[in-house]
């Protein structure tokens, strides 16, 4: 519906529109469209290759998978991940106790390094690294019992590096605590001593070395005395021979009792253990056993 | 529910052949956005000439409109031809933004532009003695609104119902708002021709 104009005002309407017109066109419009159809073209480029990607997917996704099977994926992913699951758990359960040589060891060895990664450091890392070294104490022995040697050197260089690593994070502990955890320690590593003094002469040469060394650093971070190699049950020649320069064996002397020196602080309770090993270890070692 | 058809407008193409350049043009389909940029690249930049004054920002000013129409077309829904009222909405956003940021309205001299308006009815003459540029100036300063109108309507030619969705009104708020416009445009040229 338009609107009842006077006859002056059609004419004012007629002479807006002609000046209007009279406007001259854009010499930039050819310029412009350009531009613009450029962007319509890219965006039709675009538009079209999404389309052929989204139809290409929906016809993927239906030949994989066809509606009837879709209803039932779900449930049997479900109970698929679930038996998964248990079995894992049943492995990681029964790989508690699995000793060297059992398929589940490597499973144990495994859920025990993820424990560690995820424990918190300071003491508890420290607790549960000494109750890893304490775990590979009991498998060395568990190997001795059952002449394992090529288990012995691996097992020893763990128990040293769970001790190291407990002895690590005992540095940021108050006094008491790094104390008990030095206690520990050092009680473990003499119960490696013993062991070791059973099995030295059944390990390779190059990995008593090795141990040995190992064990000189950690008792000098102990800050204990460190124990004489032929103490350690570690100094032998290759074929199981002892060295000449093994010191000569002291005639067996009945225990005097002499007074004990005061401990100083920040130095174990537990006994050197150059006094405790070695002492029968010597005829072991000369007798070339 | 779909909307009536607004009335076929001077110059432009059909209801159903304005539905079929939007329905090409929102596809990026050959053909679409070219024939709505031709259909409407000139009045677009003659709405904006007269309300900023000056070609080039004009010229700017309509690109940006079809620039942004580019980007929004996905979103147009056609109530049957109604991609013309779409682009005018964008025009009256972007010219909103660009008085915003304006401080002030420019005001350019159209050179070389024609002369007197050939004489013609002597009953009016006020409008015998008035030029193009007079005219210009004088829609220029009219009230926005009543400056939008007069644009819609006597330029464009778009009917009382169309230029009342452009402008968001009711047909009764825009004949009224056409009258003061037009009481006011007298005014004003009568101050030019002086």
């Amino acid at each position: 519906m338009s609107v009842k104009m006077k006859p002056s005002t059609r004419k004012l309407e007629e002479e807006v529109r002609r000046a209007g017109l009279a406007i001259p066109p854009s010499e930039r419009a050819a310029q412009i469209r350009e531009d613009l159809l450029s962007q319509v073209e890219a965006l039709r480029a675009m538009a079209m290759n999404s389309t052929v990607e989204a139809e290409g997917e929906a016809r993927a996704e239906s030949a994989v998978v066809p509606l009837r099977c879709r209803r039932v994926t779900w449930p049997r992913a479900v109970a698929a991940a679930m038996i998964v699951l248990a079995v894992l758990v049943s492995m990681g359960v029964a790989s508690t106790y699995a000793m060297p040589g059992n398929p589940l060891y490597s499973v144990k060895r495994f859920l025990e390094n993820v424990h560690s990664a995820f424990t918190p450091g300071g003491e508890s890392e420290a607790g549960v690294s000494l109750s890893h070294a304490e775990k590979r104490l009991k498998e060395l022995k568990y190997a001795g019992e059952r002449e394992m040697n090529g288990w012995y050197v691996g097992l020893a260089h763990d128990a040293i590096a769970d001790i190291r690593s407990a002895l690590r994070e005992s540095a940021g502990l108050p006094e008491e605590k790094a104390g008990e955890v030095r206690s520990s320690a050092l009680a473990l590593l003499e119960r490696l001593l013993l062991q070791l003094r059973d099995l030295a002469l059944q390990m390779p040469a190059e990995g008593a070395k090795s141990l040995r060394h190992e064990l000189d650093e950690t008792f000098q971070e102990l800050g204990e005395a460190v124990p004489p190699p032929w103490e350690m049950g570690l100094e032998w020649e290759e074929g199981g021979k002892p060295r000449e320069d093994v010191p000569p064996v002291p005639p067996p002397q009945p225990p005097v009792e002499t007074p004990k020196p005061p401990s100083t602080p920040g130095v174990s309770p537990f006994p050197s253990p150059r006094t405790d090993l070695g002492s029968d270890l010597l005829p072991a070692l000369v007798s070339g056993r | 529910m779909r909307a009536k058809a607004p009335p076929s407008m001077k110059g432009l193409p059909s209801v159903k052949e304005l539905e079929e350049i939007a329905r090409k043009a929102k596809k990026y389909e050959p053909g679409g956005f070219e024939a709505l940029f031709d259909l409407f690249f000139e009045r677009i930049r003659r709405y904006m000439y007269f309300h900023v004054g000056d070609l080039e920002v004009a010229d700017d000013l309509s690109s940006e409109v079809f620039a942004q129409a580019l980007k929004s077309i996905g979103n147009f829904e056609d109530r049957g031809g109604t991609i013309g009222r779409w682009l005018y909405g964008i025009a009256r956003n972007v010219l909103a933004e660009h008085l915003r940021n304006a401080e002030r309205l420019p005001t350019v001299s159209l050179e070389g532009e024609p002369s007197p308006i050939p004489e013609g009815n002597p009953e009016d003459e006020t409008l015998r003695l008035m030029t193009y540029e007079d005219l210009y100036r004088a829609v220029r300063g009219l009230p926005p609104e009543q400056r939008e109108i007069i644009i819609l309507r006597f330029i464009e030619g778009y009917p009382v119902k169309e230029s009342a969705a452009i402008m968001d009104r009711s047909p009764g708020a825009v004949r009224a708002l056409q009258h003061r416009a037009v009481v006011s445009l007298r005014k004003a040229l009568k101050r030019e021709t002086r």
